[in-house]
């Protein structure tokens, strides 16, 4: 259990923070249900309320939690998430028939919200071990199978934003861990030959410059074939991958590069999204006088546009503010992973600090036209218990780690 | 890392400020001043042809006045001035803007195929009418009219209930749906896909400039149907059924399947179901005692009559119960039990073989011959002859009609509650079998289709709006009727018999220079006068047509039915009408309807 002297380790600023940030959520879902002639409280309201409370709960309990315990039960917390994730594709429901959730009447629990952190506790684990080690690319072999097999289990709900933020995990915590920066570049390798071997030419121009780099570098024989191997591998995948990829799926991508073709169902939420945003200008139109809002101009306000909401109420102030927040809150959690004396710790700081990151600046840069629409939502601030629930978790997780900082 | 991280901040920030900051003037007019509303471009539903190119039905241009959302508009006034310019209610103007009000994008028509008064009214005051809008659409038009009207169905408004079945294929309130026949059918053929077109507009709703980067889409017009419907056989045969009460007519080809003709009488006028019809008319339609609305071709069932001997010779010579030599002597009743049924033909048809029972349709031979094979194996003959199953045609609502087996009478009145002497009404085709007059043109099709029942269907050719095909109908096959060759030839001969032969029954369908086989029918009808049937084909050695008229309360016999058909088969086959009429044949023994004083059921003559 925790002592009263390493309640003065208490990150009050991470803490805070996080307060600020979920107090702003409430009060944007708030605004976001307000029907402009009817006022009164939204249920809406009420549940996130309620749920906020639970969470809070959750957090202070998850901050209670040891991290050699975290750490003896990374394995089984990875199996049971992948059990979870096979479970919810035979059982699960969904909107229009992708299999994300399961129904718990009160509350749609979505497994791989748990998943992504199971995934980090795992990863964690592995690269805290004496033996690892990651001075070759074939030694990242392990820990991106850690990754891809639940992450091929979101994919076939299908979720391909989630399965997406899964991968982008990974290179942030291999970093942290000590991998070669040139390696993790390589690793990404893969990445850019899926995306350039939509055009012939191009991919055979840069396999050919792939294979002079890897000619001339001094890796060994073995990864030199792995790099080149998984390129090809990927390159092939990438077009058969767009094929089994869902109609809206394609859409969301396409209507992102080329708004103009996209008929009105995707295109639309991109423009009137930055319409609303850019209406906001320098302090916003005031709390619960968004236009673009109040004639339900903007889709999806509550939930996965709510950062438009904020931006057309409060401006560029507003926004800052929040991003602000958000930066701090991040930053805030890289300083302690530098801190910590316990590797483990130390990593999956590094992990849950990445995925806020990366899921806030994706869900904000969708509002933005600066992404495709993903379907994500944006940590602490939208609608929805799952969500809310697993972020506030973690973030506990991370509290309480700081409050062990001493223990290696 | 944090390198990173404060990059990509660095970038969202910049974004911001370049969307708020730079261009926030810029969006703040288009969101406070100005709007960008989307336009739905509506997309013309494609044609439906004939099979020879002829047009049954296309679209018209016509103008309705519209609404769409607007902000800052006194919605009250709005309606008091709408509903006085256009002499409308004020109750509908006001239910129409609250409609408006909820539309993301689009319009809702206030009034639908305006007149040029009430568009000229709103023209000029169009400036003073914010979001009131006159647009051109375009309109189903029905260009056979009443004669197609069961085969092409009709389009209509799309209904609540079709809005939230069809919610994945994008319907809008407003839009026009197929609601019966080939329109139902064909519906995602024809109906192509809407435009939407942005707009930036003013606070009046008048259109400023196409927005830039807005995603809009060209209109794609639907898809041409062609038809197997032969629209000369079609007029032919509907305007033959017009002089009666009621009645319908199918015809096929019986090597495809294809439907030449497919007419219901009494039938609507589809162009009158397009424009909307009021409450009054609507009930009037569908609770007038013809049932205008009910396809007779595949909705109605009727008993078969006499044109089932057909399947009880055959049902007599398969089991091998009997052969087409052996005789029965007529002598105008028959004998079972203590009940007498009689033979239409009061005094008797003497001795009877297969061939004259079917040629002059003697009851008595059926009857006898109904008795030898007994209730069980009649009906499952009956049913291995197709009956009692859809044929499997191309438009909604067919039905199966009735084969009744022992298991069905066993249901109905109970176990042995009723008496095996069901069957001599049945073996010639009366009581509870009930057929559509699609089963029974398909019967006569498989027939002289060596055995093989093509599935009937309409569909013929899809092409896109430019010319080019889609798709093309396969001729599909559907039931085999377990007959032997012998079987068959047999009961071809004995069709032509009917027609061609000194005492068939069927001599009023006979067309000049060429032989044609039939067979005629009396449905019992208990309410009221018999249905008169008739089924033929044409040539008879080659059939390329085979046709069913059933004619409701139109007596017995080929007197009505018959003449129908042939004309049908003439329309088809490019025969003119000679004049005088072709081989003017000494009227046949019509005698009167026989009086019924007996019990049980009795046949009426043929």
């Amino acid at each position: 259990m925790i002592d009263r002297r390493q309640l003065r380790d208490l990150d009050v600023g991470m803490l805070v923070a996080t307060l600020a940030l979920v107090a702003f959520g409430i009060v944007m879902i708030y605004s976001a249900t307000q029907g402009s002639d009817d006022p009164g409280l939204s249920p809406l309201v009420k549940k996130q309320v309620l749920v906020t409370g639970v969470a809070l709960l959750v957090m202070s309990a998850m901050a209670l939690v040891s991290q050699d315990t975290l750490q003896a039960l990374a394995p089984f917390a990875y199996g049971l998430a992948v059990l979870l994730l096979l479970v919810v594709l035979a059982v699960g429901v969904g909107k229009t028939g992708e299999k994300r959730w399961f129904d718990l009447g009160l509350l749609r629990f979505q497994p791989s919200e748990v998943a992504k952190y199971a995934v980090i506790l795992a990863l964690a684990s592995y690269l805290s071990r004496r033996k690892t080690r990651l001075d070759r690319p074939v030694h990242f072999i392990v820990p991106l199978l850690i990754v891809l097999a639940p992450m091929a289990l979101v994919l076939l709900e299908p979720d391909l934003g989630t399965s997406i933020m899964f991968l982008l995990i990974v290179p942030p915590m291999l970093y942290w861990a000590g991998a070669p920066p040139l390696f993790l570049f390589l690793m990404l390798t893969p990445l850019a030959s899926m995306l350039l071997a939509f055009n012939w030419i191009a991919w055979a121009v840069y396999l050919a410059a792939l294979f002079w780099f890897l000619y001339v570098s001094r890796l060994f024989f073995a990864d030199k074939v792995l790099l080149f191997i998984g390129n090809i591998v990927a390159g092939r995948a990438g077009p058969l991958l767009w094929q089994q990829l869902e109609d809206y799926q394609r859409h969301r991508i396409l209507a992102f590069l080329n708004p103009e073709k996209y008929r009105f169902s995707t295109g639309y939420q991109l423009i009137q999204s930055k319409i609303a945003v850019g209406s906001g200008s320098a302090f916003g139109k005031g709390f619960l006088q968004g236009t673009q809002k109040n004639f339900a101009f903007l889709p999806e306000q509550h939930t996965d546009f709510i950062f438009s909401v904020l931006a057309e109420e409060l401006g560029f102030l507003g926004c800052a503010a929040v991003l602000s927040l958000y930066l701090y809150l991040v930053f805030r959690m890289f300083r302690l992973a530098g801190q910590v004396r316990n590797r483990f710790a130390s990593l999956v700081i590094v992990g849950i600090a990445s995925t806020l990151f990366l899921q806030s600046a994706i869900n904000i840069g969708v509002t933005l036209g600066l992404s495709p629409v993903t379907g994500m939502p944006l940590p602490l601030l939208s609608y929805g218990g799952t969500s809310l629930l697993v972020t506030l978790a973690s973030i506990g997780i991370v509290l309480g780690m700081g409050l062990r900082r001493m223990e290696y | 890392m944090r390198a990173i991280a404060l990059a990509v901040f660095v970038v969202i920030i910049g974004r911001l400020g370049w969307l708020q900051l730079v261009r926030g003037g810029f969006y703040r007019n288009l969101s406070e001043d100005n709007y960008v509303q989307g336009f739905e471009v509506h997309a013309p539903r494609g044609l439906i042809l004939d099979r020879n190119g002829v047009i049954l039905a296309d679209s018209r241009a016509a103008l309705s006045i519209t609404l769409s959302r607007m902000r800052n508009r006194d919605d009250e006034s709005l309606a008091a001035t709408l509903s006085e310019l256009l002499a409308l209610p004020p109750e509908l103007v006001g239910e129409r803007l609250a409609e408006a009000r909820q539309r993301y994008y689009g319009s809702v028509t206030l009034v639908e195929d305006a007149t040029l008064e009430q568009v000229s009214v709103i023209e000029e005051r169009r400036s003073s009418l914010p979001g009131v809008k006159v647009e051109a659409t375009a309109r189903r038009r029905y260009l056979t009219g009443p004669v197609t009207s069961h085969a092409l169905g009709y389009v209509a408004e799309v209904s609540d209930r079709e809005l939230e079945t069809l919610a994945q294929l994008n319907y809008e309130s407003g839009d026009v749906i197929g609601k019966s026949g080939v329109e139902k059918r064909y519906e995602l053929l024809l109906r192509g896909r809407d435009g939407v077109e942005y707009w930036v507009c003013d606070a009046s709703g008048i259109e400023l400039y196409p927005f830039e980067g807005g995603p809009s889409q060209d209109a794609r017009p639907g898809g041409s149907l062609v038809l197997t419907l032969d629209s000369v056989a079609q007029r032919t045969a509907a305007e033959a059924l017009s002089k009666f009460q009621a009645g319908a007519v199918v015809a096929l080809e019986p090597a495809t399947g294809e439907v030449l003709v497919l007419a219901s009488h009494p039938a609507p006028d589809p162009n009158s179901l397009v424009d909307g019809l009021s409450t009054e008319e609507w009930n009037d339609l569908t609770g007038s005692q013809t049932h205008p609305l009910l396809n007779r071709c595949v909705q109605a069932t009727y008993p078969p009559g006499s044109q089932f001997k057909l399947v009880t010779a055959a049902a007599g010579l398969e089991t091998g119960e009997i052969d087409r030599h052996q005789t029965v002597t007529c002598r105008g009743a028959y004998k079972y039990g203590i009940r007498t049924f009689r033979c239409w033909k009061r005094e008797g048809h003497g001795v009877t073989d297969m061939l004259k029972g079917i040629t002059e349709s003697c009851d008595v031979y059926f009857y006898q011959l109904g008795a030898r094979l007994g209730v069980d194996r009649l009906m499952e003959w009956t049913e291995r002859s197709g009956l009692g199953r859809v044929t499997g045609i191309d438009i909604a609502g067919e039905v199966r009609g009735n084969v009744p087996t022992p298991s069905w009478y066993d249901r109905v009145y109970g176990k042995r509650k009723w008496s095996k002497g069901v069957v001599l009404n049945l073996a010639i085709g009366q009581g509870e079998l009930l057929v559509t007059p699609i089963q029974a043109v398909g019967l006569v099709a498989g027939i002289v289709n060596d055995g093989l029942m093509m599935t009937p269907h309409l569909f013929k050719r899809a092409e896109t709006y430019s010319g080019r095909v889609i798709a093309t109908a396969r001729p599909t096959p559907g039931h085999r009727l377990p007959y032997s060759r012998r079987t068959i030839a047999f009961l071809r001969e004995a069709m032509v018999n009917v027609v061609q032969g000194t005492n068939g029954t069927g001599k009023q369908a006979r067309i000049r220079g060429i032989e044609v086989g039939g067979k005629t029918g009396t449905a019992q009808n208990p309410h009221g006068d018999d249905h008169s049937w008739f089924v033929m084909y044409a040539p008879a050695r080659d059939p390329r047509i085979v046709v069913a008229v059933v004619v409701e309360n139109a007596g017995s016999g080929a007197a009505v039915a018959a003449p129908i058909a042939r004309k049908v088969a003439m329309a088809y086959l490019g025969f003119e009408e000679p004049e005088p009429p072709a081989q003017v044949i000494p009227e046949a023994p019509q005698g009167p309807p026989t009086p019924g004083p007996l019990m049980g059921g009795e046949a009426d003559e043929l």
